[in-house]
Order: C-alpha cells, then structure tokens, then sequence
C-alpha cells in the first residue's frame, strides 16, 4: 500500500513536470541562442526567485546537510549560517554586474565576461576549466542522489542504475526541448515542493514524536559545537558559503537572465532568507534523525530523513519527502546540465569553431544530451559522497568567486593577477585537501591558506605588472557601464591606459 | 552618496556579518535551551544572526543599489571585443 502510493505520488509528480516542460519547449526558439540558454533574459520575480532557490536547494540539502548533523549535531548551522548575507552580497557585487554587463554586451557566461574583462584568451580558459572541473561532479551527486531516491522508493525493486537513468531522462527532456525556460518554469513547481514540503515534514515529526522528547534523547555531544568543530574549520567554511554560490555557472546564468534590476533585488532578498530557512530545516531533522533512528554510520548518514520517515510516518509523508527530494535533485541537476551545455556550445565550440548562430541551440540540445550521458557514467561509478563532493565544489568556486569579485571591482586587476592568482589558487587547493603536501603552517586547512594565496597574489602581480593597451581598453568598456549605473558620471571611461591610476571603484 | 562610501557599504555589512559568525565566545552556552527543540547553538545565536543579516540585505539595497538609467538597459550595443 505505501509503495503503490509512493510511486503514483511520484508518477503524478513526474508527469507534472513533463507537461511544464513540454509547454517550455513550445515557447522556445529553435534558431535563437540567447533564447535557449538565457529565456531570452526574460525571467521576473517568481520564476526568477524559484529558479534561483531551487538550483541552491540541492541534493545537498535533503542528504547531505541531514547527515552532517547527524554527525556534528545542532552547530552545523553555524558553519553554513553566512549564506544568510552571503548570497544577497554575491548577487549585489557578481550578479548585478554581470547582469548589467550581459543586457549591454550580451554576455551569457562567466568564462566570455571574464575573458572580455581582460581581453584574455587564458582568463578564459582559466574560468572555463574551473567552471567545468567543479560543476560536472556536482552534477554527478545529482544523478546519484536521483538513484538512490528511487532505489528507496521501490524498496530496492529497481536497482540504482535504472534510477539515476529515470532521473536523467526526465531532466533531459525538458532541459533539451525548454532551455532555460524549461529550468525556470520547472524550478517553480520544484521550489514550492521543496519549501512546502520540508515544513510539513518537520511540524509533522516534531508533532507526532514531541520534540522534548525527541531532545532528550539527542546524544548530548551533538548539542554543543566543542569538541564537534574547530574555529579554523568554521572560518573556512563561513568563507566559503560567503557569497561565492553567485559564481556557481548554474545560478550566475539565472541571475543574468533577469528581467529587470527590481526582480534581481527581489531575487537578492529570496534568495538568502530561504536558503538560510531550508538549511535551518535540514540541519533541524538531521539531528532528530540522531534520536530516532540511532545507529548510522558514514555515507548510511546521508539517508537519515527516509529512514526516519521510513520508520515513523504514514505513508503519505513518505511519498512526500521522495517528491521533495526529486525535485531538490532535479532542480539542481537541470540547471548544471544546461550551464555545461551553455558553456560547451559557447564557449567551446562557438567561440573556436566558429559555430554559426542557426547552429547553436541544435549544438545545445545535443551537448545537453551528451552531458547526461557522460554525467550518468560518473554517477555509477560513485565518486564519493555527496557532502564531500559538494563541498570541495564550493571551496573551488570560492577561489574563481574572489578572482571575479577583484576584477569587477577593483580596476588594477589584470590578466596576469587573475590567471596566476585562481591557478595557484586552484592547485594549492587540491595540494592540502588530498594531503600531497603538509598543511600550511599554523592552518591545518586546505581552503583557507589557498584562499589568501589567490588574493595575495592576484594583488601583487596586478600591482607589479601593468596593462597592456588591449587590456586598459577593455577595462575601461566595463567600468564605464559600472560607471553609468552607479551614477559616476562616466568617469571610469577617462581612466588612463598606463595602469598605474588611483582606483575610484 | 559618493561613490566610494558607497562601494564601502557592502564590504562594511560583510564584515560585520562574518565577524557576527564567528561567535567563539559563546560556545560555552551552547547546552543553552529555553523551548525544547532550540539550543543556542541552533537557535538561540543564529536567528538573531539571520535577522540581523536580512537588516544588512535591507541597508544594502537602500543604500548601495541605485537604479541605473533606463537608457542604458534598453537596446545593447554590439559587442566588439
């Protein structure tokens, strides 16, 4: 009886989705790229705030934050708790200006507005590698997390790779058909599910079990952070949750697809205070998971919620946090295949092959499907698990977020700072985290050391090497747009070329 | 609002809010509880952290984001780069 329900709820959900997408595909322009893969930058207020929150609300957010707190208790909210400025800041200094720079250049990726910052073949390659490198194993989780859903669905009746397959098809569908505005138009449904859902969930649970009872058998290590955390780790991770989620491709290509300046601050808003919220939630259950259904250990952790549910709700609730997990993976999983898509039609073979605009949408469709497949590959080789996955992710993007963050703002920033700067950076990283190399002295912390050697560096060769003419000239076309908007009269237009100029940005 | 003052805000708020994060100081109360499913690790800290962090989204938009002119959002120049 419970799994009957279970698949129709999910079925019911499924065929929704279909039939959004379907609607999306018809709306959308065969022959048009920014149409495709930027809704033609038409997205306003609820499709774009959905669209944003339900790419953030990931498979991270119903399996691997639940588990981190299984593990580390109520503190974990601390770790991850700068999200609640972080993103309006992201979208405030990224986001805007790569909004306003996409409305009057037509820039669509990070890679081609970081590439025409410094009129830089290799800042763009930089970015592209980057982007790529971190987002496919994100993706991947996706697809493993869409797996195991159904694997838990059907109570192992079908088996994992059928299930990451069933995911995949459904996403690629309305991602290959609608674009962007089959993510978005999907991603409102998604967002309600997930909101609306986990609030459900988690009344229900602390009603039915009493939440004072529920506490008293928390184990009494997972209430305090002593012991649980160090001060470095939460530095670190304060860090890398601060506003960097604006460089993640998936979510820069929805902000840039804003309608308006007042849906992107609405989305400014939207989009912290429910992270913040959905996190709180997640971080919520997962500890009552360590009261209930005591006992899991490692990678089983991430699983908490079913088993709770499994354990104690009516089959109906059960059916529910299925759909919502669907729907957390899906929204993400959507939005990264579209943004790999995205960048492997623009800014691989558009801009190396010269791929003729009538071409690229079909290009896109195709790239969409070959993604899927390659990321479908990955998900059955299991790479790791899913918290871990994404958050190296997130510590990657962080340093490639304050290369951006420099070069938007800062007009010093030149080609040689920002390559040599998210390089270093980059491989430092990898360095400390897979323990190649000792720790930096006094930070026992892969991120934090890499974090300050990317600054550090993209500011001392920026001030040692000045710009060439080409360089000065392409500054100086951002800036005088960031001029114009801010009301500065124009000045970042008179800069001179020389590089060595006062910075009034 | 000059525009260095205003370009000042946000870095001024994302100092605050991050310094606000790193509440090492009150670890100690952490076994703090008033209603049943909130310790101050959870509850207690963070909800007036978030609140103060919507306030600073608040002083940012007020303060920081200008409307840029209409004229420069309609109609995009070519590229040419």
């Amino acid at each position: 009886m419970g799994m009957a329900l279970t698949i129709v709820v999910v079925a019911i959900y499924l065929i929704v989705t279909l039939v959004i997408g379907w609607l999306a595909t018809r709306r959308t322009s065969s022959t048009v790229g920014d149409d495709y893969f930027m809704a033609s930058r038409t997205l306003s207020k609820i499709t774009l705030v959905m669209a944003v929150l339900a790419t953030q609300w990931s498979a991270f957010v119903i399996m691997g934050l639940p588990g981190e707190a299984y593990r580390s208790g109520f503190g974990t909210l601390g770790k991850y708790a700068s999200v609640a400025f972080g993103c309006a800041f992201g979208a405030y200094m990224i986001g805007y200006r790569a909004w306003l720079l996409g409305k009057r250049y037509g820039y669509s990726t990070s890679p081609e507005l970081l590439a025409a910052r410094f009129s830089s073949p290799a800042a763009h390659i930089v970015t592209l590698v980057v982007s790529l490198y971190y987002t496919v194993p994100y993706l991947i989780t996706g697809m493993m997390a869409g797996g195991q859903a159904v694997v838990i669905i059907t109570q192992g009746a079908v088996p994992y790779w059928l299930g990451a397959l069933i995911m995949g098809a459904v996403t690629v569908y309305y991602i290959a058909g609608g674009g962007m505005r089959g993510a978005a138009q999907v991603a409102v449904l998604q967002g309600v599910v997930i909101f609306i859902g986990m609030v459900i969930l988690v009344i229900f649970v602390g009603a039915s079990q009493g939440t004072a009872n529920i506490l008293e058998k928390v184990p009494p290590n997972l209430l305090t952070r002593e012991g649980k955390f160090t001060p470095v780790e939460y530095i670190a991770q304060a860090l890398i949750m601060f506003g960097n989620p604006v460089i993640f491709p998936q979510l820069l290509a929805k902000l840039m697809s804003s309608r308006s300046v007042e849906d992107l601050k609405i989305t400014s808003v939207a989009w912290p205070v429910g992270t913040f919220t959905v996190f709180a939630l997640a971080i919520l259950m997962g500890v009552w998971g360590a009261a209930l259904v005591p006992g899991l250990q490692g990678p089983a952790t991430e699983n908490v919620l079913f088993m709770m549910f499994a354990k104690y709700a009516p089959p109906f609730l059960g059916a529910l946090l299925i759909v919502v997990l669907l729907a957390a993976v899906a929204s993400t999983l959507d939005g990264q295949l579209l943004t790999v898509s995205q960048l492997a039609t623009l800014d691989i073979f558009k801009r190396y092959t010269h791929l003729s605009e009538d071409r690229v949408v079909r290009f896109g469709r195709w790239a969409v499907i070959v993604v899927a497949m390659i990321s479908y590959l990955g998900a059955l080789i299991r790479p790791g698990n899913i918290l871990v996955i994404a958050v190296f992710a997130f510590a990657g993007f962080c340093l490639l977020f304050w290369g951006a963050l420099l070069a938007l703002h800062w007009k010093r920033m030149n080609k040689w700072g920002f390559v040599v700067g998210v390089s270093v950076g980059e491989i430092l990283l990898h360095l400390w985290q897979f323990h190649l190399i000792p720790y930096f002295p006094g930070i026992p912390n892969a991120f934090l050391p890499a974090l300050i050697i990317t600054v550090l560096l993209s500011v001392v060769i920026s001030l040692t090497i000045p710009q060439s003419e080409d360089e000065a000239r392409a500054r100086d076309r951002f800036f005088s747009v960031f001029a114009e908007a801010f009301g500065d009269g124009g000045k970042a237009a008179e800069i001179p070329v020389s590089g060595t100029v006062k910075s009034s940005m | 609002m000059s525009a260095k003052v205003r370009m000042a805000i946000p870095w001024l708020l994302a100092l605050i809010t991050l310094l606000l994060m790193f509440d090492f100081w009150t670890w100690d109360n952490d076994a703090f509880f008033v209603w049943s499913f909130a310790p101050w690790a959870y509850f207690w800290y963070f909800v007036p952290y978030a609140s103060i962090s919507y306030l600073a989204i608040a002083v940012l938009l007020k303060l920081a984001w200008p409307e840029p002119p209409q004229s420069m959002i309609e109609g995009r120049a070519k590229r040419g780069d």
